[in-house]
């Protein structure tokens, strides 16, 4: 024995070093409640050098009074009512695990809702494409993921003639002989006849298929242990999915649980929790368990911590950093000043700059001239057009639907709104809680973009909260704890709004007007019951006058954790390129943002600012994270995910048009718009353009942020290199090569810096220089050559992207 | 060790040894089959092109029969098979089982020797069903509302024993003059007397649950539908009451669920969960025809009442009627939107009555498009409906855990039958109408006189603990709380009085007496 502890000792120094690990152990106590309970240990080790290892297997477990009973993969499992502790040991160094042993003595019945079901979601009887399906497999039809307990409990029992089980002859249950295959099975073989599972499923059987009771223990939250590591790679990892139940109790239903990696290329994990890291970044650990979902964090450092110099300014500076020191990543340069120009005017007003922003910028020495320029950025009157747009595109507002008037109204309502600097609270609440005519109150024609309260409630669902509702309408959402009563109680906010066409306007006028009745319900389709008023994962809360203004109360109020959350993130996507969270619009539990600190900290900030648009933009533009560079170093090539440096993206069809057209000097004519009109300034995407359908403008559909296309296309390259749209903007008499190539004394150098200002806005270097002057001497004649070359830039990715 | 090695070695061989012989169908293919293949090509499937192809493997003929355009072996020439050439295909996309696995070479080669050998189909394994495992532990309530003074004790009587979970009532069937009530439950029939108030015959290790029970128009012969889930269904013929099988009838390829006897009593129908109908002559025990019309479990059928067509209900939501010498489809009656698992032939001719997962009956002519008429107040699927001989009455079962009278005429709901606390399977009515039974999951048969509606009484009988045993256990109790029984049961009861438990000795003093459920 001690010579086997020597060479324990021996072969371990090496990886170790002299000192011992410190133990950590998941759960850190544990209470085993009824003679069933069960609870499996993970044990950690800290080590000197700072790594961290999961010692689980290498440890060896003893339960000191035989309260306890514990094997040799650290479950414990009840002995006696009572308390003792578990002794583990791992590398020489040992920790107590204090045990509590309750009720162990109890009768013992199975719960279909807690045992049974869960075993089935796990074998995936109940998976889309097998007994979940529509109309089930084989005429035995499951809910989708068994989130109907009821209607399965019937199908299983009692339907098709109890032909499924004979509780008093379990062996010959077809529940038990299909998936065995010791009958033919179509799905295949699913379970192992002596599992645990089909002994549960057996003993459930012989206790006489007891059914649904009422009032009976639920899941209130799940949790995985450990929520967080730091993981070399090619470590591994054992997780616990612990569920906590209305009776207070806390079960390990790790067994029974199923894992999914978050981000597939970093970790994987198999289906008893054990994961292992394979790639650098963050990755994660989704544990789910009747309808719950929980997250474990792994991280893979890109390498050792780096020291590196860069200053914060405000809060993102802060947490953005604390992520690069964690993941051992440093960040980029900042970018130039006429980078940042160009930048910050195209994300905070969708316009390129003149050559005397960018010589005038560039040449200011202020140290604080970024942050001089964000705030005159703010104030100019394109911020209105810019974000009416993107307003626009979110909340749908199109002459298709609202017709000509309707949709101005609602247009002018948005750009009144961003004109004012509007909090969006009151911007929710205009818009929850609006009445009357479509074309006098914009916001009235919410009511009519989404017409019933089903797509009412997807839509203020998505819009305002970022959460994606559509599955819940006919199932128990997968990954979410929403379902099918979640949904209708959001879409019970909507129950109660009519529309009657005008008398004020005519019969022909199509004016509608939006009105509030006191009667109306909707129906939970599958029980068929009326459903009450409920915010997502809220209590009830009902309006005696308009059920509309308890919604805009909760959506605004400190218990909605969406709304700040939502914003702040879209805000950082659109700014950013890549939003915390993504989708930038699917906020949910199992898609956890890269950096919640820095989400948690940017929407607190939000609502101490009380929901002032413009102080987020100005948070996140004038940070020194918005400000670095595009170009990657080799300590963060990697890095795609923790804005390490400038992510570029193709400017949005409207700011490519928009540029364009500044760079040429020419203007559009849009149909019904007075010559002139910008791109950013039309009211809605039904303006027919052929350039901006090329370049991805979204039809205004669908809420969600994916129908703006950002891909760059084929079409797009082929239709800025051949089409006659640029030729004619470059050749056209009034326009801008033509203007500056009047200049008789007008040099090559002063050409080429011209061109340069307007299309890159910034100076050209000397070797481009020196290439353009080669260019234009080489072409037949100067114009030609001056066409050339600017039709190039405007080719160039330099301008085609914001960098 | 070396003993042991030795040991090994021999047995090594011996397997090899068995492998030489020649395989068969039955002891070696079978088995194989139904492991890899059976799944998704069985006569169930058959129609379905999709899954199956058309080809069936989960019986000798259909194996041997191969699919309507083409046979899949050619006995003596395995190379040529289909069977073997698609087991063995090296192209994934050709080679069986699709999405799967291929066989083991071992395997392959074992459908190859067979084929070669030239199909040879052996006996079937003669290895005795392994003894079935009960449970017989679980406390049974009965649910008896009567009160009592018993040693001092006095108050409500309550009375258990621990003998669930009961297998539950499948099928019930009254003789025509309606003294004999045959109760069909998992693996066994119980004929019972119901004057005596005790069971004149049983007829046990029957092959699984018995769905179906009728009796021949004179009472001489009782046949039972059942079979085992998913893999065959069985129809058998008994002389009553000495219970000697007269035929057994093989083919469907899953539980029989409903039969129908022909008015003159020379053909039988059958319903399957096997998707089919099949006819049978009851003269000489020989299968008919087959009808494949359904895409989905058939539940029941009944006769027409001049012996010409049969009408079937599936739980593909239609009604059907099929002629019964062509086995042709006549028509398809569309109403239905859910699963429709009941019928009942009108016995005055006028058409018939159906009803499912929607609740509501429909009354049909036979000639009509729609039904005639709906009658509402079940509030779940209605499991079985039945009419008196005479017509007079209508009975219904249904998983709303009640059983409802109506009238056999009008259609009008007479009254709900009060006592089941569990989903109803199965009811009858005798041959007047006089008396109702019904029962269901809970394994309790319930008895009453169905002109007042009044609870007469229980039958129960416990899974058979022993094989071999030859004594049937049964207890029938009036609802009053009187009982009788085996003395095996009534052994076993546990009895309190006013929340007080009480001696077994004296309550069955108070308690036990003949229990006649007959009246005449």
């Amino acid at each position: 024995m001690r010579l086997v502890s020597l060479l324990l000792i021996m072969l371990s120094l090496p990886a170790y070093g002299f000192e011992l690990p410190r133990l950590e152990v998941f759960p850190s106590s544990v209470t085993l409640n009824g003679p069933a309970a069960r609870q499996r240990l993970v044990v950690i080790g800290h080590f000197e050098d700072g790594s961290v290892r999961d010692l689980t297997q290498q440890a060896s477990f003893e339960a000191v009074e035989p309260v306890a009973k514990v094997d040799a993969l650290g479950t414990i499992s009840p002995g006696t009512d009572g308390a003792t502790d578990v002794i583990v040991r791992a590398l020489q160094a040992q920790i107590r695990v204090p045990v509590e042993v309750e009720a162990s003595s109890a009768p013992r019945t199975v719960s279909f809702r807690n045992e049974i079901q869960p075993v089935l979601t796990k074998l995936g009887c109940n998976q889309g494409a097998c007994h979940g399906s529509q109309h089930g497999k084989g005429g035995f039809k499951l809910s989708l993921l068994g989130f109907e307990a009821e209607p399965d409990y019937t199908a299983i029992v009692k339907s098709a003639e109890g032909r499924r089980v004979t509780p008093f002859a379990p062996d010959e249950s077809l529940l038990l002989l299909k998936p065995t295959l010791a009958v033919a099975h179509g799905g295949g073989k699913k379970l192992e006849a002596d599992s645990p599972e089909s002994a549960l499923i057996t003993l459930w059987l012989e206790q006489g298929a007891p059914g649904l009771v009422p009032d009976e223990a639920h899941v209130t939250k799940l949790a995985i242990l450990p929520d967080r590591r730091m993981m070399a790679l090619d470590t591994d990892q054992q997780f616990l999915a612990m569920a906590t139940y209305s009776d207070g109790t806390v079960r390990d239903v790790t067994a029974a649980a199923k894992f999914d990696p978050i981000n597939e290329g970093l970790a994987k994990v198999d289906s008893k929790g054990h994961a292992q890291a394979i790639a650098q970044g963050e990755a994660g650990v989704m544990a789910r368990y009747m309808g719950y979902a929980a997250i474990a964090r792994l991280t893979m450092p890109y390498g050792i911590e780096k020291p590196f110099e860069f200053d914060s300014t405000n809060v993102i500076d802060q947490k953005v950093a604390a992520k690069w020191r964690a993941l051992g990543l440093a960040p980029s340069k900042p970018c130039t000043d006429a980078e940042f120009l160009r930048r910050a005017m195209l994300d905070a007003i969708g316009t390129t700059p003149t050559p005397d922003e960018v010589e005038s910028f560039v040449a200011d020495p202020a140290t604080d001239k970024r942050v001089r320029l964000v705030d005159r950025l703010l104030d100019r009157p394109e911020y209105v057009d810019f974000w009416t747009l993107k307003w626009g595109d979110l909340l749908r507002v199109n002459a298709d639907k609202l017709g000509a008037q309707g949709m101005l109204a609602f247009n002018l309502w948005l750009r009144d709104s961003f004109r004012a600097n509007k909090p969006v609270s009151r911007m929710v609440e205009e818009l929850v809680t609006a009445q009357g005519s479509i074309f006098t109150n914009g916001p009235a024609n919410y009511f009519r973009v989404s017409a019933n309260p089903e797509d009412l409630a997807e839509t203020t669902a998505q819009v305002f909260m970022g959460v994606r509702l559509q599955c819940a309408k006919c199932h128990h959402h997968p990954f979410e704890a929403y379902g099918q009563d979640d949904y209708y109680g959001l879409a019970a906010y909507f129950s109660r709004i009519k529309t009657k066409p005008s008398q004020e306007f005519g019969l022909f006028g199509n004016e509608q007007v939006i009105y509030v009745t006191q009667a109306g319900d909707v129906r939970q389709p599958r029980t068929g019951k009326v459903v009450a008023p409920r915010p997502l994962n809220a209590e009830a809360a009902d309006d005696p006058i308009d059920r509309r203004r308890a919604l805009a109360r909760w959506l605004n109020g400190p218990k909605n954790p969406w709304l700040a959350r939502n914003l702040a993130n879209r805000y950082w996507g659109y700014l950013m390129g890549r939003g915390l969270v993504n989708p930038i619009d699917d906020l949910r539990e199992t898609n956890p943002p890269s950096n919640p600190e820095l989400l948690d900290a940017m929407a607190q900030s939000f609502i101490d600012s009380g929901y002032d648009l413009k102080k987020l933009l100005r948070l996140i533009l004038t940070s020194h994270v918005y400000g670095l560079s595009a170009q990657a170093t080799p300590d963060n090539r990697l890095d795609d995910t923790f804005f390490t440096h400038y992510r570029v993206k193709r400017l949005t069809a409207e700011q490519l048009l928009d540029a364009v057209n500044y760079a040429t000097g020419t203007t559009e004519k849009f149909n019904l718009r007075p010559v002139g009109t910008r791109a950013i300034a039309l009211p809605d995407t039904n303006t027919p353009s052929y350039f901006l359908d090329t370049f991805g403008r979204p039809v205004r559909a669908i809420a969600c942020e994916c129908e703006r296309s950002p891909d760059p296309t084929l079409g797009q390259a082929l239709h800025l290199m051949n089409s006659d749209l640029i030729q004619r903007k470059l050749s056209q008499a009034d326009g801008r090569l033509t203007q500056i190539l009047r200049d008789p004394k007008l040099s090559d150098e002063t050409l080429i810096h011209s061109l340069y200002l307007y299309s890159f806005n910034r100076e050209p270097t000397p070797f481009e220089v020196e290439t353009a002057r080669d260019l234009i001497k080489e072409a037949p004649d100067r114009k030609v050559g001056a066409q050339d070359l600017f039709w190039g830039l405007l080719n160039a990715k330099e301008f085609v992207f914001n960098h | 060790m070396r003993k042991l090695l030795c040991l090994v070695l021999t047995m090594g061989l011996l397997t090899a040894a068995r492998a030489e012989d020649q395989p068969t169908y039955e002891r070696d293919i079978k088995p194989l089959l139904i492991k890899k293949c059976v799944g998704c090509h069985n006569v169930g499937k058959q129609s379905d092109l999709d899954v199956s192809a058309g080809l069936a493997l989960d019986s000798y003929e259909a194996i041997i029969a191969g699919t309507e355009a083409h046979k899949v072996v050619h006995p003596g020439k395995a190379v040529q098979s289909e069977l073997y050439r698609r087991l063995s295909a090296q192209v994934e996309a050709e080679r069986m089982p699709l999405n799967s696995p291929p066989l083991t070479t071992d395997q392959s080669d074992l459908v190859k020797r067979w084929i070669d050998a030239g199909t040879p189909r052996g006996t079937p394994s003669t290895t005795t069903v392994t003894k079935r495992r009960i449970i017989r532990s679980l406390m049974v309530t009965i649910p008896i509302e009567t009160k009592a003074k018993i040693d001092e004790a006095e108050g409500p009587v309550s009375l258990k024993l621990p003998i669930g979970p009961l297998p539950g009532i499948s099928s019930l069937a009254f003789r025509g003059d309606g003294r004999e009530l045959a109760v069909g439950s998992y693996g066994q029939v119980t004929l019972w007397d119901l004057a005596d108030g005790r069971p004149s015959l049983t007829l046990a290790d029957l092959p699984g649950p018995v769905h179906a029970l009728a009796y021949s128009r004179d009472g001489r012969r009782l046949v039972l539908g059942m079979g085992l889930p998913a893999r065959s269904g069985v129809i058998r013929i008994y002389a009553v009451p000495d219970g000697t099988l007269v035929h057994q009838l093989d083919g469907h390829g899953d539980v029989v669920v409903g039969l129908a006897i022909r008015p003159d009593g020379c053909q039988l129908a059958s319903a399957s969960f096997d998707q089919t109908v099949r006819f049978w002559s009851l003269v000489d025990g020989t299968a008919q025809g087959v009808f494949q019309g359904h895409s989905d479990f058939v539940h029941d059928l009944c006769f027409a009442r001049d012996g010409k067509s049969v009408i079937s209900v599936s739980k593909d939501r239609t009604v059907k009627r099929i002629d019964a010498s062509t086995f042709k489809e006549l028509r398809t009656y569309s109403d239905h939107n859910e699963s429709v698992l009941a019928i009942a032939i009108r016995p005055d001719g006028q058409g018939f009555v159906t009803a499912g997962d929607e609740s509501a009956l429909r009354w049909w002519g036979f000639e009509e498009e729609r039904p005639g008429r709906r009658t509402s107040g079940h509030g779940g699927p209605v499991q079985q409906l039945a009419f008196s001989a005479d017509g007079s009455r209508l009975i219904s079962a249904s998983g709303d855990k009640s059983v409802r009278l109506w009238d056999g005429k009008s259609g009008i709901a007479q009254r709900t039958l009060t006592g089941p606390t569990e989903w109803q399977y199965a009811a009858a009515l005798s041959g007047n109408g006089k008396l109702a039974a019904a029962g269901g999951w809970d394994g309790i048969v319930r008895v009453w006189q169905a002109d007042k509606g009044s609870l007469l009484g229980m039958l129960i009988q416990p899974p058979r603990a022993s094989e071999a045993d030859p004594m049937p256990e049964w207890l029938a109790i009036l609802s009053d709380g009187h009982l009788d029984g085996s003395a095996s049961l009534l052994g076993v009861t546990e009895w309190a009085v006013g929340g007080k438990p009480i001696s077994r000795e004296s309550a069955l003093k108070h308690f036990q007496k003949n229990v006649d459920l007959y009246q005449e």
